[in-house]
C-alpha cells in the first residue's frame, strides 16, 4: 500500500471509499482492518500450536513441573499476542510461525538425527541437551516463538547492522525482561530465543539451538510456500542455504551449520 | 471475426499437413507392397489435391503479404520459400504431369515424341518428389515445442538448415545423376532389355515368331507382352490382371520394326519407393530428434538459466539459484549463472535486508482491485 500510495489515493479518497480523507488516515484505517482480519486467522493457529501441537513435556528436563508447563503456555500465548501488536515484531514473527507450520524444524532435526554430524554434536555434546529428537524439535519451536522478543523493546538502536543482529549487552537486557515476563521459562529457552538474534561471529559460545533458531526463522521468512520452481532453478531451500552460506558473516550465522543444512536440502530436494 | 476465420484456416492447414505426410508415405508404401492400380490411382488424385491446396495456401499468403507490403518478409523470414518449394514446383513437376498422364492416357506422351520424353518426365517427377519432404518443416513451424521464443527460433533454424541441406543435396544429386550417363540399376536393366530385343529381332527368321517370343520370355522374366503388327505373340498374364495391377509407370515400352515389347518395371519402382521411404524416415526422424532431444537440450542449457536469472533480476522476492549441471559447468551461460548465484543473489539478499524487503507487487498485479 505504501509503495503504491500515489496510485491508490485518488480512488480510495473518492466518494465510493473514504471521501476527502488524507492518505495517512486511509492507510491507518486499512492497516487496522487488515491486521484484525489477519489476526482472526493467525491467532487461532498460534493457539493451536501452543496448546495442542507443541509438546511442552521437554520442560521437565529443566525441572519444570506439569503446572508450570500450563503457565508457560499461557505466558507464551500472551507474549505472542503482545508481539503481534508491534509492527516489527509482527513481521519477524512470520519467520517463526512459518518455520513451525511448514515443518521446517521437524524435517531438518530429523535429518540432523539421522546424520549424526556437526549439528547433532553441537546439540548433544556441546550444548549438552539430554533430550530426544522430538523434545529438541519442540524446544526449537518454542525458541522460535520467542525469538522476536527483541522487537517488544524497540530494537533499532541496538542493532549492529541492518541484518537484525543485536548487541550482546542488549540481548542481556532482553533476557532479563523476558525472565520477568514469563517466570516459568527455563533459562536455556530464554538464552536460546534471545541469543538467536546475536551474531555467532561475535559470540562463538552461542548455543546451538540459538544458531538453529536464527537460521530456521530466516529461512522460513524468506521462502514462499507457493513459489513456482522454474525448470533450471534450484529448489527454494537449497537456494536459500546456498545464498546464506555466502552471507553468513553479514547475518551472523554458523557456516558449518549452514553447510550441513544445505547438504540436507540438496540431498532431499527441499 | 477475421481472426476466427484465420484460426480456422490455420487449423485446416495443420490437418492438411498431417494428412499429406501420411499420403506421401502411403504413395511409396503402395508401390513397395504392390497395392492395386486403382488404389494407387486414388493416391495420385489426392496428391494433386494436396499440391493444389498448398499452392493456393502459398499464393494466398504471398498475395496477402503483398497487400501489406510484407511479401519479402513472408518469403524469407516467414519461411514462405518452404511453402513455395513444397507446393508450386510439385504441382507443376510431380502431381500435375502424373494426373495429366492419367487422364489423357499413354497416347499423350507418345504424341509428344515417344520414349525419350516419357523418361524425362518420369525423372523430373521423381526428382521433384524429393521436395515433398520439405513439408515436414511446415508442421514443425506450427508446433510450440517450448515456451521460449528464442528456443523455438533457434531449434527451427537448425532443423530447417539440416532438412533443407539434406533435401537439396538429394535434389542436386538426382538432377546430376539424371542428366549424366552413370551406370544405375535402371540403365543396366534397360541395356539388358535392348540387348534381348536386338537378339530377338536378329534370330526371328530362324524360328516361328510366337516360339521366339516365348523363348525370349523364358530368358527375361520381366518381359510381359510381345506384339507383331498389333497382334499379340506372347503375354505373361491375362488382360484383367494387367488392368488391375499395372499402372502407366509400371512397364517399359519398346518398338522395333513390326514388333512391340512391354517389360515389367515394378521392381525398379519398388527400389525407388524404398529409397523414398528411407529419405522420408530420415527427415521425419531428424525432425523428431530435434523436437524431442535437441529442443529440451537447448532449453535446459540456454533458455532455462536465462529465464531464472531474468526473474531474479526483475522480481524482488525471486531468489532461486540457477541449477548448474556438472556436465555443462564450463559453458558461458553457466559461468554467468555461477556469477549470478555467487555474487548477485547474496548481494541482492543483503540489499533487500537493508531496504526491509520491498515487495515486487505493483498496481498491475491488482487490475481488478476496485472493479
Amino acid at each position: 500500500m505504501e509503495m503504491n500510495a500515489q496510485q491508490l489515493l485518488p480512488t480510495l479518497s473518492s466518494g465510493a471509499f473514504f471521501p476527502g480523507e488524507s492518505w495517512f488516515k486511509i492507510h491507518s484505517l486499512l492497516k487496522e482492518v487488515l491486521g484484525t482480519l489477519i489476526d482472526g486467522s493467525l491467532l487461532p493457529g498460534v493457539q493451536r500450536q501452543i496448546y495442542d501441537k507443541i509438546n511442552f513435556s521437554f520442560l521437565s528436563v529443566f525441572g519444570s513441573q506439569k503446572g508450570f508447563q500450563d503457565k508457560t503456555k499461557d505466558g507464551i500465548f500472551t507474549f505472542v499476542k503482545h508481539l503481534l501488536s508491534v509492527p516489527e515484531g509482527r513481521k519477524a514473527f512470520s519467520g517463526s510461525y512459518n518455520a513451525i507450520g511448514r515443518q521446517i524444524v521437524d524435517k531438518y532435526i530429523e535429518a540432523v538425527f539421522n546424520d549424526h554430524s556437526y549439528v547433532h554434536f553441537e546439540l548433544i555434546k556441546v550444548q549438552r541437551l539430554k533430550m530426544s529428537k522430538e523434545e529438541i524439535q519442540n524446544f526449537l519451536k518454542v525458541s522460535l516463538l520467542l525469538r522476536p522478543v527483541i522487537y517488544t523493546f524497540g530494537t533499532n538502536m541496538h542493532k549492529d547492522n541492518s541484518s537484525g543482529i543485536i548487541t550482546t549487552s542488549f540481548a542481556e537486557k532482553v533476557e532479563e525482561s523476558l525472565r520477568k515476563e514469563i517466570p516459568s521459562l527455563p533459562e536455556a529457552l530464554i538464552k536460546s530465543a534471545v541469543g538467536s538474534n546475536v551474531s555467532f561471529n561475535d559470540h562463538k559460545y552461542l548455543q546451538a539451538t540459538s544458531r538453529l533458531t536464527s537460521i530456521m526463522s530466516s529461512l522460513a521468512q524468506s521462502i514462499k510456500s507457493d513459489i513456482t520452481v522454474d525448470r533450471g532453478a534450484s529448489t527454494p531451500e537449497k537456494s536459500w542455504f546456498s545464498i546464506a552460506r555466502r552471507n553468513y558473516k553479514y547475518f551472523g550465522w554458523d557456516i558449518k551449520m549452514l553447510d550441513e543444512l544445505y547438504r540436507f536440502s540438496a540431498e532431499n530436494n527441499w | 471475426m477475421q481472426s476466427k476465420i484465420k484460426n480456422w484456416a490455420e487449423s485446416i492447414v495443420i490437418v492438411a499437413i498431417f494428412l499429406v505426410l501420411i499420403q506421401t508415405f502411403l504413395e511409396d508404401f503402395a508401390v513397395l507392397t504392390g497395392w492395386s492400380w486403382n488404389t494407387r490411382r486414388i493416391l495420385i488424385f489426392t496428391s494433386l489435391g494436396f499440391d493444389l491446396f498448398f499452392s493456393i495456401e502459398f499464393l494466398t499468403r504471398f498475395f496477402s503479404g503483398m497487400m501489406k507490403k510484407e511479401a519479402g518478409r513472408y518469403f524469407m523470414e516467414g519461411k514462405g520459400w518452404i511453402d513455395f518449394l513444397a507446393s508450386i514446383p510439385l504441382l507443376l513437376l510431380n502431381s500435375g504431369p502424373a494426373f495429366f498422364a492419367l487422364i489423357t492416357g499413354s497416347g499423350f506422351f507418345f504424341g509428344m515424341g515417344g520414349l525419350l520424353n516419357i523418361l524425362k518426365i518420369i525423372k523430373a517427377i521423381r526428382i521433384a518428389r524429393i521436395l515433398r519432404l520439405l513439408r515436414i518443416l511446415k508442421i514443425f513451424r506450427q508446433i510450440k515445442h517450448t515456451g521460449s521464443r528464442m528456443a523455438q527460433r533457434h531449434v527451427a533454424k537448425i532443423t530447417t538448415l539440416s532438412i533443407t541441406t539434406f533435401v537439396f543435396t538429394l535434389l542436386v544429386f538426382s538432377i546430376f545423376t539424371g542428366f549424366v550417363s552413370l551406370p544405375t540399376s535402371e540403365s543396366k536393366v534397360m541395356k539388358n532389355e535392348k540387348a534381348g530385343i536386338s537378339n530377338f529381332v536378329t534370330n526371328i527368321s530362324q524360328e516361328r515368331p510366337s516360339v521366339a517370343a516365348r523363348n525370349f520370355a523364358d530368358y527375361d522374366s520381366d518381359l510381359l507382352v510381345v506384339k507383331q503388327k498389333g497382334e499379340t505373340l506372347y503375354t505373361r498374364y491375362d488382360n484383367p490382371f494387367y488392368s488391375t495391377v499395372f499402372g502407366p509407370g509400371d512397364y517399359q515400352y519398346y518398338k522395333t520394326a513390326d514388333y512391340e515389347f512391354f517389360f515389367d518395371t515394378r521392381e525398379l519402382s519398388q527400389i525407388q519407393a524404398l529409397n523414398n521411404i528411407l529419405f522420408f524416415v530420415i527427415v521425419v526422424m531428424s525432425v523428431l530428434v530435434f523436437l524431442i532431444y535437441y529442443s529440451p537440450h537447448f532449453a535446459l542449457t540456454v533458455t532455462d538459466p536465462i529465464h531464472v536469472m531474468r526473474r531474479g533480476f526483475m522480481e524482488n522476492d525471486y531468489n532461486l539459484e540457477v541449477k548448474i549441471p556438472e556436465l555443462f559447468r564450463e559453458d558461458d551461460i553457466y559461468q554467468l549463472g555461477k556469477a549470478y548465484n555467487e555474487k548477485y543473489l547474496p548481494m541482492k539478499v543483503r540489499q533487500e535486508e537493508i531496504s526491509e524487503g520491498q515487495t515486487s507487487l505493483t498496481m498491475d498485479d491488482f487490475e481488478d482491485l476496485f472493479k
